[in-house]
């Protein structure tokens, strides 16, 4: 099957780590796996890299001119709208950074200095978030409060040092509800030698799941309508006669009550209003990685081999994610080393989080990994479909026994 | 004995005799038991007597005895409920176009008004679905038993009152028996309003059965929507001797016409690479004061199915005879300027010049930007609906229009809304002996693009080189001469903040008749508030003026009035699962953006 989104392919090829190191005990429960190892930190907020790095120099952003004295990751990232097939039938016009849903994922070592070129290929307006990400607050992304929106045919220099280690991610965070529903969003891992869990585990592949709802109406509707008053508004500021009235931005709360009493009717009490019958939304398409079940990616694990999934939950819903045949660890939350990792089979995600879970390859077979709010196995309403793909062992293939059938309505 | 059984037998008594007072007429005319002969007669009082018995009985059965039969949800909520709310609508309509004098059976003069132009018994048909609407829905077989032993009183009684009615009328009504169905009929070849909406209900019975029955179809949209708009009208003329005189119609006397209400429910076909949407709509506008075509107008019962690049549309909806829209209170205020009028009627019905049923096919192509469209093709085939006496059938006009045209969404983002040419065509029928064509262009210019302050011009030019008549005097010269029409309309928008807010438009018009050295102009000048979303309040002047050239016209005139008047409109969707093209409120004239 063509995949259009080179996203998921990017995102869902597992990084190969070079060490295909087997675990010495290859079974669950080991006594190795239940505590961390010596240099195990007391805070979770204190990883062991801590104390390489200079605290002035992660939060200080080096002056344009004092670039040449700092190597830099450079990354370039756009967003624009692309044509995104969920299923064969279901194809959505998404906002997209580099055309790719979910967005590429940036690797890069703790203690990197990241430059992100993002440049606005759209008629609306954006910006970009390092979630979980301790950057300088100028690059934190968030419009109007630390930086201004990028406009249209514009571009803005993200630059930070990557810290602390672990799963992060990144999103758009103008109109959030709508630009984060419509896949602005991405993984950034950041990766360290001393991670905890990595020494622990000595795991051999790697793999990032987004999770994703779309709920292909609101989408739709909002967008019509988000690029008809951008339309307007790129008219009036092209002939500058946007005011902050008709923006609703206001310098401070002062000059926003000033407006008010001027006879200014805030946005809130107009009759507009941006969702559907309320303030719900109602996703009726789910995935992961930008596909929905049967055309998710499986998880390739073999026999004596660990796994570690970082799990991203970038949609509106919380989700139970339930492994089936294998009790699993928990080992980080949002990106963060857990003090000990937790042994489990099902792990809640709520909106914004990420978790990381260890996956010991002990039980070959075709196990489903899905989420156990089981409406959400659907797609658009049929069973089964949505947040749901295959923990796959690669020996399967030529071992006897029955193989995996796709069902699409049961 | 038990209380239902005894009305039971009560019931079924009065039926019975009921109808062996039919039996008894048609074997005896003499008789005159139905239609009785006099509101003071024994015959009316017999019959008079006993309906309410029976329409007591049937009520009181349906409660007493209810859900004594096993009858399915599906056939007692959507098939009978429906049937009831449709057929006392069918009649009581039936009733308000009839009066209630002849409504009972007595003698009266003959009209044809309201659902009587298409069903010679729309009161009967809508009585019978009532019964047995009534019956299903209660889920009783007592009611039912006796509903339906009633209903065959409505299918006799028609028989007896043509025979009497043919005496009395004579000629005009044989010509009536000849083209009008007893009942209905799938035969003819225009439309009616009761079998569209027997269609209708069978479009709604068969899809909610379905989801209902199987519970495998996603269910529809249904999307209301409306206007209420209502307005003091302060006439003036001139009068031969240059005296300004009051109209009739002068003062605080409410106008209630253009009120309109919209109900759509559509779903959206599901398939691979497949984005088309079918549905249907139903809407009813009040007409205005005296209309001929009756207090209440059904101005919209069609199909309507539409692809990415297409759209498919059958049955009752606004003509698309006019190719710009302008700005005026409402939508007849230009009647003679702007709009192909229908050149078989000379009545004072609009409603019959601004809808029809219709076969419409359009075809849009997609520009590059998002929502672009250009509209290469629509109304290529339209019946008009037919004057008060219904002898005309077949197509009455064909229309072609080219036109590039500016998603609503993006009105203010280029320099032109609409621009465009269409050509219609009437083809010889009843008076006309050749076709009349018609030529129109026109253009909706942004003069600012500015979303705040949105100035606005709209240009039609039409042109027929007329028709041949038989009998000129019959049709209105208005229709039938060689004629050029102009209509110009400035209009200023006020938005603060992207909230329309101020709107105000001065429109021109003028059609000239250069055979019949006659012409005809009107101003129209409006000025309009909006105090919330959908809610204005506003004032409009009109000033026409009509050259004494025209044959009903003894001296030249000029009538001038002011109109004061509130509006409301608002729109709402139910299960909304998709999203639309257009505003269901674009189905009817508008006057504010």
């Amino acid at each position: 099957m063509e995949r259009k989104s080179r996203g998921s392919e990017k995102a869902q090829a597992p990084v190969d780590r070079g060490r295909r190191a087997f675990l010495k005990v290859a079974t669950a429960g080991t006594a190795g796996a239940l505590f961390w190892g010596k240099t195990a930190p007391l805070r979770a907020d204190q990883g062991p890299s801590l104390s390489s790095l200079k605290w002035r120099e992660k939060f200080i952003v080096p002056k344009p001119s004092q670039d040449d004295q700092i190597s830099y990751r450079e990354f370039q990232i756009d967003v624009q709208t692309t044509l995104h097939e969920i299923l064969p039938g279901v194809k959505l016009h998404l906002l997209a950074f580099n055309g790719q849903v979910p967005g590429p994922e940036i690797r890069v070592k703790e203690g990197e200095w990241v430059k992100v070129k993002f440049t606005n290929k759209t008629e609306l307006l954006h910006t970009i978030h390092w979630h979980g990400v301790d950057v300088y607050y100028e690059h934190d992304g968030v419009p109007w409060i630390t930086q201004r929106p990028v406009m249209p045919g514009k571009s803005f220099l993200y630059k930070f040092q990557a810290y602390p280690a672990g799963t992060r991610w990144y999103h758009c965070h103008y109109a959030t509800p709508f630009h984060l529903g419509h896949s602005m969003h991405g993984a950034i891992i950041i990766e360290s030698d001393d991670d905890p869990i990595l020494k622990t585990f000595q795991y051999s592949r790697d793999y990032t799941l987004v999770l994703q709802t779309f709920d292909t109406f609101f989408l739709k509707d909002e967008f019509n309508k988000m690029l008809e008053r951008m339309k307007q508004r790129l008219w009036l500021m092209k002939h500058k006669k946007l005011d902050a009235k008709t923006i609703a931005v206001f310098k401070n709360v002062q000059e926003f009550l000033k407006a008010v009493e001027e006879g200014w009717m805030p946005p809130y009490l107009s009759e507009r209003n941006q969702f559907r019958e309320g303030a719900d939304l109602t996703p009726n398409f789910f995935a992961i990685n930008g596909k929905a079940y049967p055309l998710t990616d499986p998880i390739l694990i073999r026999q004596g081999e660990t796994i570690r999934v970082r799990l991203i939950n970038a949609g509106e819903l919380i989700h139970s994610l339930h492994l089936h045949g294998h009790q699993f660890w928990w080992v980080a939350q949002d990106g963060n080393p857990l003090l000990q990792p937790i042994k489990m089979n099902t792990l809640d995600i709520a909106p914004g989080q990420t978790k990381d879970i260890i996956i010991e390859g002990y039980n070959p077979g075709y196990w489903t990994f899905h989420d156990h709010i089981t409406t959400r196995v659907t797609n658009n309403g049929i069973y089964p479909g949505g947040m749901l793909t295959l923990l796959v062992y690669e020996e399967m293939a030529e071992r006897e026994g029955f193989k995996p059938m796709v069902s699409l309505d049961q | 004995m038990e209380l239902k059984t005894t009305i039971l037998l009560i019931t079924l008594l009065a039926e019975v005799a009921l109808l062996i007072g039919l039996w008894a007429t048609w074997k005896v005319p003499a008789l005159q038991i139905w239609p009785p002969p006099s509101g003071k007669s024994w015959q009316f009082w017999f019959n008079w007597g006993l309906f309410p018995i029976v329409y007591l009985g049937v009520g009181l059965l349906g409660q007493l005895d209810s859900n004594g039969l096993a009858l399915p949800s599906v056939v007692r909520l959507e098939f009978g409920l429906p049937l009831v709310i449709l057929g006392l609508g069918i009649s009581l309509w039936g009733v308000a176009a009839l009066g209630i004098r002849r409504s009972t059976g007595l003698p009266g003069t003959f009209r044809v008004v309201g659902p009587y132009r298409c069903c010679r018994n729309p009161q009967y048909v809508g009585i019978i679905a009532t019964f047995l609407g009534y019956g299903l829905w209660t889920a009783s077989g007592m009611a039912l038993l006796t509903g339906i032993l009633h209903a065959l009183w409505y299918v006799f009684a028609p028989f007896l009152e043509e025979r009497t009615l043919l005496q009395r009328f004579g000629e005009p009504y044989r010509r009536y028996l000849e083209t009008v169905p007893r009942f209905f009929s799938f035969r003819k070849k225009t439309f009616q309003p009761i079998t569209l909406t027997f269609l209708f209900l069978l479009g709604g019975i068969l899809g909610s059965s379905s989801t209902s029955l199987f519970a495998q179809e996603v269910v529809p949209r249904l999307t209301l929507g409306g206007r209420g708009l209502v307005s003091w009208n302060y006439g003036f003329l001139t009068t031969a001797d240059g005296d300004l005189v009051r109209t009739s119609a002068f003062g605080p006397t409410d106008d209630f016409s253009d009120t309109h209400i919209l109900l759509r429910l559509d779903k959206k076909i599901y398939g691979i690479n497949k984005n088309q949407v079918a549905g249907t709509v139903l809407g009813f506008t009040l007409t205005d004061p005296e209309s001929p075509a009756g207090p209440v107008y059904l101005s919209q019962a069609h199909f309507f199915w539409w692809g990415r690049s297409w759209e498919f549309l059958i049955g009752r909806t606004r003509l698309q005879n006019f190719l710009i829209e302008f700005p005026t209170l409402r939508d007849d205020d230009l009647l003679d300027y702007a709009f192909v009028r229908n050149p078989y009627i000379s009545g004072d019905a609009s409603e019959f010049d601004l809808y029809g049923n219709v076969v419409r096919v359009s075809f849009f192509q997609n520009k590059a930007r998002f929502m672009e469209t250009f509209q290469v093709a629509s109304l290529v085939k339209a019946y008009i609906e037919q004057p008060p006496t219904p002898e005309l059938s077949g197509v009455q006009m064909f229309s072609v229009e080219f036109a590039y045209r500016l998603p609503e969404p993006l009105r203010f983002s280029g320099l032109f809304r609409k621009i465009g040419i269409r050509m219609d065509l009437n083809p010889p029928e009843e008076q006309l002996t050749s076709w009349r064509p018609t030529l129109t262009g026109g253009l909706d210019v942004n003069l600012t693009q500015n979303p705040l302050a949105n100035w606005r011009l709209r240009f039609q030019v039409m042109y027929t080189p007329g028709a041949q008549t038989i009998q000129p005097a019959i049709l209105s010269q208005n229709t039938t001469e060689k004629s050029l029409s102009v209509v110009a309309s400035l209009s200023f928008l006020k938005s603060p903040y992207q909230v329309p807010r101020l709107f105000a438009t001065l429109t021109g018009a003028y059609r000239m008749y250069p055979d019949i050295d006659a012409w005809q102009r009107k101003i129209i000048a409006g000025l309009f508030y909006q105090i919330g979303a959908g809610i204005d309040v506003g004032v409009q002047y009109e000033a026409e003026t009509v050259s004494e050239s025209f044959q009903w016209v003894l001296h030249s005139w000029t009538s001038q009035a002011i109109k004061v008047l509130f509006s409301f409109e608002y729109e709402t969707m139910f299960n909304a699962y998709f999203t639309d093209r257009e505003t269901i409120l674009n189905l009817e004239h508008g006057f504010a953006p």
